[in-house]
């Protein structure tokens, strides 16, 4: 077990007229080495929710436990949580701002005091982890392309070693390939570093082949908290909020209907493929 | 309409004596404005904190003869009456300026810049271009206030610390947010002037207005009361000197 | 006449150093001929960095070719004297749309574009309130853009561009920055444009899903057009496009999978539907 969200509630502006209530009782478990896709449109209260996870954010009402110690209200200091819990925000490369990559990086581990050599070795890593390469590490951040600068960023968490890494809509304005790369390169981290990994998105197609686990959120509410199949079992209730499960999957139903016998649990296109091919007896 | 006029009024009311037909003055407007009594009242307890300090001290900063003195601190006769002028005029300031503000939306306020000093136009100043400015200024100044605070976050997240340590480590832990703020406002200036220039903007020459300011019968009433009230404080800052 | 052509149209970036020499040169736009009939839909497809936008921007006059012509409606856009007639007549939306919006309130904004025109007052009244109408925004006239959201203030961004009352209007990647119910809204609202109003319309875009109703796709890679044709025959060839780091809707691929299994299915399929229909038609 990592993280336990229980009861957690927050509101803007709570106790005045204008108060907005953004979560209302959230109740999550994130265990370790988890990839979790946190799903739903803007405004259903995911990005507020992640900024709970490492602390900027303190709930109204709830808590929020790392390891069995409440965030708010232990002897975890603040950087020791955001060392373990790495956030990423929404479009990383706005945040760059030294004169090179390698010292950019550096900016997170530096911040959690450590030695120099240690700092140096960790953005290696990272950089080499997000598949930059050794020639553009003493260039400008800013002379890089869109996808560079956003891996760039990522690593700048990355090397801060985080046991939880929590990004932001990572692919927001990639093209299609772009995106693929990311999402791929995130999974490699992953199971290489057998860390927890929570992928916030408004796209179920981003997340439908890599996540163990998919939190739908609607309205400020958790609306499904389930395997990728079982929550796009649901396809009908989830365009009604604003979402809609994989094309494959949505196609697959309706096949389902027309009387083909095909695997409905089917979420990426290779197995589509092969289910359909089997009714035809190829 | 008469965002100008109040605008005038506030940088007027520096005589002493001055404040009488000021407070008549304010009084009128507040009536003709309609804003309910109360709300001004709650725009004033923002500013109680910044008025203390200023009577505090103007109260214990003015030399002069000292009325009453513990410590090292002394009240002369001079401190507390540039204590109590300095506070009604702060009061009627934040009163004038937040009646203009609840009365007039900020565009009206730029186009009220824009033809009211129109007549500098002549002497060459760009007085289109200075509204033009201060309008967009208004309606970036939500949006980069939010993306300071997400940028901020974004670089605690990576353990920056905005709030521990000297001055001089406070400034330097603003870098990482002033840089990527200063580079997002270039590049949201430079999207934003493409953008207009799409849109066929060539500055204010040839120009319509959707909105166009008209002045009635009352404006003018209302300018002439204004160069009364101008008159009346000139003369009693002459006449009591 | 052709409401937009390009000949041999070359756009290039110069890079320079701190002291002006030229660094380099990087040429965006590489040598494009193509023709934009009246009331025409077209979509433009490339990855980022494919030289889509700048073409797109020369288009509006915003730059101008390093080599070969570009005409809005006839008009050449290297003519001065023609670029606020090609600015009126080809209207662009661009990706973000915090930055385009100048008014601090939606009708003030929608009649920025009139206003720079020359247009009297009443007849503003007029266009601000028929394009709001036409984006579904006129609800929202007296509100602030801040409060809007994504799509909204694209919507707003496309009325304001429609208060010109252009033939043609150029969308430089609209619903990159847009969740999709906002990438859904601005799509309708663009074709019910085209349908209703006849306007022409230049889309530009990575998404594929977005131009399956398109009457014409044009695929560009570093520069160049790479394919030109309907969006069926594009979707056909997914194995190129593939290459030229783009993607099919998933039902594409899956019929394409099942077509090279074997399965006699037509090319080029675009949705569930037809998906469904054509296997009925194998059984």
């Amino acid at each position: 077990m990592s993280i336990i969200v229980n009861h957690v509630s927050y509101s803007y502006n709570p106790g005045t007229s204008m108060e907005t209530k953004a979560l209302k009782d959230i109740n999550l478990v994130i265990n370790d080495g988890e990839f979790i896709g946190l799903i739903g449109h803007t405004g259903s209260g995911k990005s507020t929710l992640v900024q709970h996870l490492n602390g900027l954010v303190k709930p109204t009402e709830g808590e929020i436990y790392y390891n069995g110690q409440d965030i708010f209200n232990s002897d975890l200091t603040r950087k020791e949580l955001r060392s373990k819990v790495g956030l990423v925000f929404q479009y990383p490369e706005h945040q760059l701002f030294e004169a090179d990559v390698f010292s950019d990086v550096c900016f997170g581990p530096k911040n959690l005091g450590l030695s120099s050599k240690e700092t140096e070795l960790r953005a290696y890593a990272a950089l080499k982890a997000v598949g930059i390469e050794d020639e553009y590490f003493y260039q400008s951040p800013f002379d890089l392309s869109g996808g560079q600068k956003r891996r760039v960023a990522i690593a700048g968490v990355l090397a801060m070693e985080p046991e939880v890494l929590v990004l932001d809509e990572p692919t927001a304005g990639l093209d299609p390939k772009g995106r693929d790369e990311i999402l791929e390169m995130l999974s490699d981290i992953q199971k290489e570093k057998n860390c927890t990994i929570v992928l916030v998105s408004h796209s179920m197609e981003d997340v439908a082949d890599y996540a163990d686990r998919i939190i739908v959120m609607n309205k400020g509410e958790v609306a499904y908290n389930d395997t990728p199949s079982e929550v796009f079992k649901h396809y009908k209730e989830l365009e009604k909020i604003g979402l809609s499960a994989p094309e494959v999957t949505r196609a697959l139903y309706q096949l389902r209907k027309e009387g083909f016998d095909v695997n409905t649990d089917i979420i990426n296109v290779q197995e589509a493929v092969e289910t359909i091919g089997k009714c035809f007896g190829i | 309409m008469g965002t100008l006029i109040f605008l005038v009024s506030l940088f007027i009311t520096k005589n002493y004596i001055g404040y009488i037909p000021a407070l008549i003055f304010l009084a009128a407007v507040v009536k003709i404005s309609k804003v309910p009594f109360k709300f001004i009242v709650k725009g004033m307890k923002a500013i109680v904190f910044l008025l203390s300090l200023s009577v505090l001290c103007n109260l214990f900063l003015t030399p002069g003869e000292p009325l009453v003195s513990f410590w090292k601190l002394s009240i002369s006769r001079e401190g507390i009456k540039t204590a109590v002028f300095m506070a009604i005029r702060l009061t009627f300031l934040i009163i004038g300026s937040s009646i203009m503000t609840l009365t007039t939306t900020p565009n009206q306020l730029t186009d009220g810049l824009e033809k009211g000093l129109g007549f500098m136009k002549v002497i060459k100043v760009p007085v289109h271009e200075i509204a033009m400015m201060m309008s967009i200024a208004l309606r970036f100044i939500p949006i980069l206030t939010e993306e300071t605070d997400k940028i901020m976050k974004a670089q605690m997240a990576r353990g920056a610390d905005f709030e521990s340590g000297n001055i001089i480590k406070k400034i330097k832990s603003l870098i990482p947010l002033l840089v990527p703020l200063f580079i997002s406002a270039f590049r949201r200036a430079n999207d934003l002037a493409m953008a207009m220039e799409a849109r066929g903007y060539r500055g204010g020459d040839g120009r319509t207005k959707m909105k166009p300011l008209k002045y009635h019968g009352n404006d003018a009433v209302a300018y002439i009361i204004l160069l009364l009230y101008l008159a009346v404080i000139i003369a009693l800052r002459v006449l009591i000197k | 006449m052709e409401i937009v052509k390009t000949e041999k149209l070359t756009f290039e970036y110069i890079r320079r150093d701190e002291n002006d020499n030229v660094e380099g040169i990087t040429t965006a736009v590489d040598n494009v001929s193509l023709s934009v009939k009246p009331g025409e839909f077209i979509a433009i497809l490339g990855h980022n960095g494919s030289g889509k936008s700048t073409l797109a921007k020369t288009i509006n006059a915003i730059l101008h070719p390093t080599e070969g012509t570009v005409w809005v409606d006839g008009m050449d856009t290297m003519d001065e004297s023609n670029l606020w007639n090609i600015r009126n007549t080809a209207g662009m939306v661009f990706q973000n749309p915090d930055n385009q919006i100048i008014g601090q309130v939606v009708e003030e904004d929608v009649g920025f574009g009139p206003e720079n025109m020359g247009v009297p007052s009443e007849e503003i009244w007029k266009r601000v309130e028929e394009s709001l109408k036409m984006v579904g925004m006129y609800d929202y006239r007296k509100a602030s853009p801040n409060r809007l959201s994504g799509g909204q203030k694209q919507r707003v961004s496309i009325a304001g561009v429609l208060a010109m009352r252009p033939k043609c209007i150029v969308l430089d990647e609209p619903t990159a920055m847009l969740d999709p119910i906002g990438r859904r809204e601005v799509i309708n609202a663009v074709h019910e444009l085209n349908i209703k109003e006849g306007i022409t319309v230049i889309l530009i875009t990575h998404y594929m899903d977005e131009i399956v109703n398109a009457d014409r796709v044009f695929v560009m890679d570093s520069g160049h057009i790479e394919m030109e044709g309907t969006p069926r025959e594009i979707f056909s060839r997914v194995d190129e496009l593939k290459e030229l780091r783009l993607s099919v809707p998933q039902v594409t691929e899956v019929a394409y999978e099942l077509r090279k299994k074997g399965l006699s299915l037509p090319f080029g399929i675009l949705t569930i539907d037809e998906l469904v229909e054509s296997l009925n038609k194998c059984r």
